[in-house]
């Protein structure tokens, strides 16, 4: 047989190669010498460039030249390259009547106007920029209709800028914007169905967290990460909040079925005031340490939400219910996990009744670590025994009438 | 177990099992066609690349079963171990998984070979796509 060479790779493979190729440097030294390439170019459609030096950039332009008809592209320029704003305009300009989803890693001090780069993409429907982008996004002062997705990480904005994401956009589907500068923002837009919002934890706290009003008709999903909001989204089915989140206010969450909390330095009562928000709720996960766990009753704090099967509990917020535990009230909810801090007075009744009231819980963790506090042994299990022989006896037998118990000592 | 007959290219035989032959989409196709009886003729697959090719989707099925200890680093390693070949061997591969329709096996050999590419010095990559033109001429 023959012996194999590149050039007797199947297109299907040697496009393979290509799309595996990440920088550009590479992609130019095999470009004039791979024939295979050159005919199977006009069949590339996605390109992925890594600019780690100046010269890497020569590639960009025949490349691009060559396969005509891209639809991904994404490119990465590192520290120490310098790509200004006008060459990386003319790359794109090149792509813009096919390509559909762009991605952008850009390290750069200065100003980029990234709706200039994309206003001629008669295709685009993602748009993703990472990086540390010292500039500020200015207004969007024309329609992207064809944008689905926008996606602007780790970059600060201002808040006008976001504003004019949602207006402009009428098909956008879903925002993400993380490290979100601004102080009062009012954000409408009819369409968009999930957003996410963080806050910039770069700055420091002299501005305040930021707090903005949401009015989205269609809303689905929305994330707050570390953003007040007063929030008119009649559709929402979905609400997480990754981190404190101090005031929410809002006019109905009557569709809410999803909410998921996380997260420290919540009080007991924010954390209350949401639930109570939610009456339609059927799954919620709370994995918050709580600063201030005060004892309430399952019943108080359930109240009314009567189609809530699926609960998660993580951090310290069992705590709050180790009084008054009501075997009903357990039984008719379908909790599937949980996490019980031990203390020296011990939580047994409540482990005890979890266990048996509780036929859905599928890992109830006991965590043990607040009884070993600044201990630096080594053998904590072995040091749990010691010191708490007791309690260690009691956990040991009740793991050995249930699998679902798991002891952990971190 | 069912045992499928595979022929190489000098036509040695392998006898494998089914559920093993199946993950090639391309013999897939042929025993749904022309049934179990006769072996499965491969006359683009040598025998050493068919063995390497057997025994990659061997290790990966027998890591996917239930109850396999295998961490991703012992598979990382298998799979790093499995491509560490002469650039012809590994052409060879590249051309036998994409004939025999093997995806994960496509993508590893050509994702060898862009790495390759990305760490090799200019002149040796082009080195390395003239020199089966140099062969010929």
């Amino acid at each position: 047989m023959e012996e194999a060479s590149f050039e007797s790779l199947p297109a299907e493979a040697v496009l393979s190669i290509f799309a595996d190729l990440k920088d550009a440097r590479s992609i130019a030294t095999l470009a004039p010498v791979c024939r295979r390439w050159q005919s199977l170019s006009r069949y590339v459609d996605s390109l992925h460039f890594m600019l780690a030096q100046q010269s890497d950039a020569n590639a960009v332009a025949p490349m691009l030249r060559r396969a005509h008809s891209i639809k991904n592209l994404a490119i990465e320029i590192h520290q120490g390259c310098d790509i200004p704003e006008e060459l990386l305009s003319s790359w794109i300009e090149i792509v813009k009547d096919s390509i559909q989803d762009l991605e952008l890693w850009y390290v750069s001090t200065k100003e980029l106007n990234l709706w200039n780069l994309v206003k001629n993409c008669s295709k685009l429907s993602a748009l993703r920029v990472h990086g540390s982008i010292a500039f500020l996004l200015p207004m969007l002062n024309f329609d992207l209709t064809t944008l689905r997705e926008c996606v602007l990480d780790d970059s600060s904005f201002k808040h006008p800028a976001v504003v004019s994401v949602l207006n402009h956009c009428p098909a956008l589907d879903k925002l993400v914007v993380k490290n979100f500068q601004t102080a009062k923002v009012r954000l409408t837009n009819s369409n968009v169905n999930s957003v996410h919002l963080a806050v910039d934890r770069r700055e420091g706290p002299e501005t305040g967290p930021p707090f903005i009003m949401l009015e989205t008709m269609n809303l689905k999903c929305l994330t707050l990460d570390g953003i007040s909001c007063v929030l008119v989204a009649p559709e929402l089915r979905e609400l997480h909040l990754p981190s404190r989140c101090k005031d929410l206010i809002v006019v109905s969450l009557d569709n809410v079925e999803i909410l998921t909390m996380g997260g420290s330095e919540w009080e007991f009562k924010e954390i209350h005031s949401i639930v109570e928000l939610v009456p339609n709720i059927s799954e919620v996960k709370i994995d918050v340490s709580v600063s201030d766990p005060e004892p309430v009753a399952w019943k108080t704090f359930f109240n009314g939400l009567s189609r809530l099967d699926t609960i998660t509990f993580g951090g310290n917020m069992l705590e709050c219910f180790c009084k008054e535990i009501d075997g009903d009230v357990l039984a008719k909810l379908k909790l599937v996990k949980a996490t019980v801090f031990l203390e020296e007075n011990g939580c047994f009744e409540l482990l005890e009744a979890l266990l048996v009231h509780c036929p859905g819980l599928k890992v109830l963790t006991v965590n043990c670590s607040r009884l070993l506090q600044d201990s630096e042994e080594w053998n904590l299990m072995e040091l749990f025994e010691a010191r708490h022989p007791q309690m260690y006896n009691d956990l040991k037998r009740l793991q050995a009438s249930s699998s679902r118990l798991v002891i952990t000592l971190q | 177990m069912v045992k499928v007959t595979l022929k190489s290219a000098e036509g040695d035989v392998f006898e494998v099992d089914e559920e093993l032959a199946l993950e090639s989409l391309m013999v897939k196709n042929m025993i749904e066609d022309v049934g179990l009886d006769s072996a499965i003729s491969l006359p683009n697959v040598s025998s050493t690349i068919l063995a390497k090719v057997i025994e990659y989707i061997k290790f990966h099925m027998d890591a996917q079963k239930d109850g396999s200890k295998k961490t991703s680093e012992e598979i990382k390693a298998f799979d790093d171990d499995f491509v560490n070949v002469g650039i012809p061997t590994l052409f060879e591969m590249v051309l036998a998984s994409n004939y025999l329709n093997v995806k994960s096996l496509l993508s590893l050999t050509c994702n060898t070979v862009a790495n390759m590419i990305k760490t090799k010095p200019p002149a040796e990559v082009k080195e390395m796509f003239t020199s089966a033109k140099q062969a010929k001429a």
